[in-house]
């Protein structure tokens, strides 16, 4: 009785926006389960989490790490939900976008670099606007999530969530276009590119690293309070909390190359400490860490396998990584750190309500 | 709270419980922006009220002259005293350069609202309209909370007889709400602030001919979008209440003349500057022919310039705009003999639409810059070539499809005159449509910037 007519019969009072949701939401459905279906397999799934580094448009299909991964060991399924730009926080959303889409993960790969947690200017909390924010669960870590976001920012969330059920169709065309398409034209420019593109990058990179000379090194406490590091913390633990093996792969932080041309010596040693900074700050997680910033794993770096000063083009460089990871292999049962119980993971693990908004937050 | 707001209003038994809720939800808005604000708007209203009133008792043409200059001296003169300080040679303001505790009372969205409750008297004197005695009335008029940040400016002609009504729900014009709103944040989300970055670009200082021409085209999309967007926003949220405001934006760059221009740009503005500057000012004037027209069409774009804001930059935005309308007064016979020769529609039209719109960005260069200095100097590197973009990273497929987007949304409203045209459409086109605009809307919005009329 008290329900409105045109809410009763939405398809009479509002006969087109309603067939859009319509035709949405049964687009979405159909995207959904013939994901499922295309991602059906039997073995263990292992994700790969990460950013640029690992979702690289540098490597052609066949080259890219999940395919020397998948060779090397048979036995398991990869996925690569790595996103270019990504941040702590949108790991913990690819997983659950990765979840949705393929299924539960036995395990997952994070793969960042010692810079990951240095907001050296002003930086939102997701990439893509906090589009990501789509994926966020609906369980209690989806929950926490937003809580920690500004009001205006949980508002998106909701926005985002709702266009996730009727845009599940169309996001799937993008990131086949994306992938297929963009990337496929970004790859032939770059090889395509003129000598000035070095000057270019060299340029840019100058310009991107000059934080580095005024950067005061925070302390250990200090590092693990950054906005960021409380982030991927909380990512962490949550992987724990929802039974997800976790294993972290610390990326070298750049071309050593361009690092060597571009940076002062004051600049290199701020790389060098923030890298122990990270390293000890890994160490404190409890998770395996594969460790690609040691002396031996980095001569496997060398400039001429990267692109630019932050992305490998080289398929020896994914070849190798792969070959490290299998032999620390996340087997089930293997681990030396096991799930963890729910009330070990508190609310302080998140940055508080607007410490870190999609505004951006400011430098260390 | 907007939900919550709506759910009230429309649950309401009679008008006055909507005008209520209405005024509360105004109310609350205007104390969120600031005391002052709130404050300032309060006061000014009551004043602007009571010499309605004492304006409409009053029988004597002097006497009645007498308090529309007193209404004029009030509204005016706290524009001048809050905003164009800078207006003084030395840059300061009327209390000086270090009146900060200025800067605290300057209330948002001033130069719209004090336009807005202007009219009370205004319609008053002129005898459109009897003096509301209804102080909430008006309150509720000049602080509607769709419309007093950047408009559009209403009449009190057209708002106030809605109030004496109750709204009664209607499922069409709540799906026509939606729309407006709908268009309005792709406007302003997708089109002004995704072009933000590429007009900074293409118009730092010191860019040379080509960038400034592109960034200029730019500029005008997003001020388009932002505008604009916020224009369809504001009429929808008002829409949603059941309340019509005036319709502030039509297809800007597909009109053959500035005149034209002026009808579909910030509409609301130039229909206030018609009825009280150009209109009496021409009529004052009409025995003197062309000399009078270019007279009073250079009042109204002085008047419009200094009510967009402090400084000379302003009245020379003003001032090309009068140029532009004073050349076409000027030339009247000469066109019409063109229309004749060359027909209204094919080349002639298309060589008048890009003429138009060219002028009209040279224009908004002026209005983007930070002094005439920097307008100066953008205008030399227009003017003295250098047209090649090297070393300038344009985002062209931002910039390609955001025209392309607009040029298209602009067309339709062109071919409809109206902005509903979407439910002159098949059910198919509206359903395909929506979907993509709600793709769009939500996959590739920008970080939101401030809206470039909240200065005002």
């Amino acid at each position: 009785m008290l329900i409105p007519p045109w809410l009763r019969s939405p398809f009479r009072a509002f006969p087109a926006a309603a067939r859009a949701c319509a035709v949405g939401l049964a687009a979405t459905l159909l995207t959904w389960i013939g994901a499922r279906a295309g991602h059906y397999d039997a073995r263990p799934r292992v994700f790969l989490l990460g950013d640029s580094f690992i979702g690289n448009y540098r490597y052609a299909p066949g080259t890219r790490l999940e395919d020397d991964l998948a060779r090397l060991d048979p036995d398991c399924r990869i996925d690569n939900w790595a996103q270019s730009g990504a941040e702590p926080l949108d790991f913990l959303l690819q997983l659950h976008r990765g979840e949705l889409l393929a299924g539960k993960p036995r395990a997952v790969i994070v793969a960042f670099s010692a810079d990951k947690f240095i907001a050296h200017e002003r930086r939102p909390r997701t990439c893509s606007h906090g589009t990501n924010l789509a994926w966020l669960p609906w369980n209690r870590v989806g929950w926490r999530v937003l809580r920690s976001l500004p009001p205006g920012q949980q508002g998106l969330a909701f926005l985002q969530k709702a266009a996730l059920y009727l845009y599940g169709g169309a996001d799937a065309a993008l990131a086949v276009w994306r992938e297929k398409v963009e990337w496929d034209h970004d790859r032939r420019r770059m090889c395509r590119a003129q000598g000035d593109r070095y000057q270019r990058i060299l340029a840019r990179a100058r310009e991107k690293l000059a934080y580095l000379d005024s950067l005061t090194i925070p302390s250990q406490p200090a590092f693990a309070a950054l906005p960021f590091a409380r982030d991927a913390a909380f990512m962490l633990r949550g992987l724990r909390e929802e039974g997800v093996e976790a294993h972290v792969v610390l990326l070298p932080w750049g071309n050593p190359e361009i690092y060597a041309r571009v940076c002062t010596p004051k600049a290199l040693a701020a790389r060098e400490a923030l890298t122990t900074r990270m390293r000890d700050w890994l160490r404190d997680q409890g998770v395996p860490v594969l460790d690609l910033t040691a002396p031996e794993a980095l001569s496997h770096f060398p400039g001429r396998t990267w692109d630019d000063a932050n992305h490998p083009k080289d398929a020896a460089v994914f070849e190798y990584m792969s070959r490290r990871i299998v032999e620390t292999w996340p087997r089930p049962g293997n681990w030396p750190v096991g799930p963890v119980a729910a009330s070990e993971i508190d609310d302080d693990a998140l940055p508080a309500d607007g410490d870190l908004g999609m505004g951006g937050t400011d430098g260390i | 709270m907007q939900a919550i707001l709506l759910a009230l209003y429309w649950c309401a038994p009679d008008r006055i419980w909507q005008n209520r809720i209405l005024l509360l939800g105004s109310l609350l808005f205007l104390f969120s922006l600031g005391k002052a604000t709130a404050a300032i708007l309060i006061v000014s209203t009551a004043l602007e009220w009571a010499i309605a009133l004492r304006l409409e008792k009053t029988e004597t043409p002097r006497g009645r002259r007498a308090w529309l200059w007193g209404s004029l001296a009030l509204n005016i003169g706290l524009l001048a005293i809050l905003k164009f300080g800078r207006f003084f040679p030395s840059g300061e303001t009327l209390f000086g350069s270090g009146s900060a505790w200025l800067k605290t009372l300057i209330p948002v969205g001033a130069s719209f609202w004090t336009l807005q409750k202007m009219s009370l008297t205004l319609d008053v004197y002129f005898r459109r309209r009897h003096a509301e005695k209804d102080f909430f009335a008006c309150l509720l008029f000049a602080g509607f909370f769709p419309t007093v940040l950047s408009g559009p400016i209403e009449a009190s002609r057209n708002f106030l007889p809605q109030l004496e009504k109750k709204r009664a729900w209607d499922v069409r014009r709540f799906s026509e709400a939606i729309w407006l709103l709908a268009l309005g944040a792709f406007l302003k989300a997708v089109i002004a602030d995704n072009l933000s970055p590429v007009t900074e670009v293409l118009l730092k200082p010191g860019a040379r001919g080509g960038s400034v021409l592109l960034g200029g085209y730019a500029y005008a999309l997003q001020l388009y979008g932002d505008f604009a967007g916020y224009s369809y926003m504001a009429r929808g949220i008002a829409r949603a209440y059941g309340i019509d405001i005036t319709q502030n934006f039509l297809a800007p760059f597909l009109t053959r003349n500035l005149s034209d221009f002026w009808k579909h740009w910030h509409a609301s503005l130039t229909a206030f500057l018609n009825e009280y500057v150009f209109g009496p000012v021409s009529m004052r004037l009409r025995d003197r022919g062309t000399f009078g027209i270019v007279f009073a069409i250079c009042a109204t774009f002085l008047a419009s310039g200094i009510w967009h804001g402090t400084g000379w930059l302003y009245v020379a935005y003003g001032g090309i705009h009068a140029a532009g309308i004073s050349f076409l007064a000027m030339t009247r016979t000469w066109r019409k003999r063109m229309v004749t020769r060359f027909g209204k529609e094919g080349w002639y039209a298309i060589v008048c639409i890009l003429v138009t719109f060219n002028w009209v960005v040279m224009s908004f260069l002026v209005f983007r810059s930070a002094d005439l200095t920097a307008a100066l100097a953008q205008l030399g590197a227009l003017f003295r070539g250098g047209w090649g973009l090297s070393g300038v990273s344009v985002d062209w497929g931002t910039l390609g499809l955001s025209g392309l987007a607009v040029l298209w949304l602009q067309s339709r409203v062109l071919a409809s005159r109206d902005v509903f045209w979407i439910f002159a459409r098949p059910v198919w086109f509206r359903v395909a449509f929506y979907l993509v605009l709600g793709f769009l809307l939500t996959r590739f919005f920008a970080p939101p910037d401030r809206f470039i009329y909240f200065q005002f």
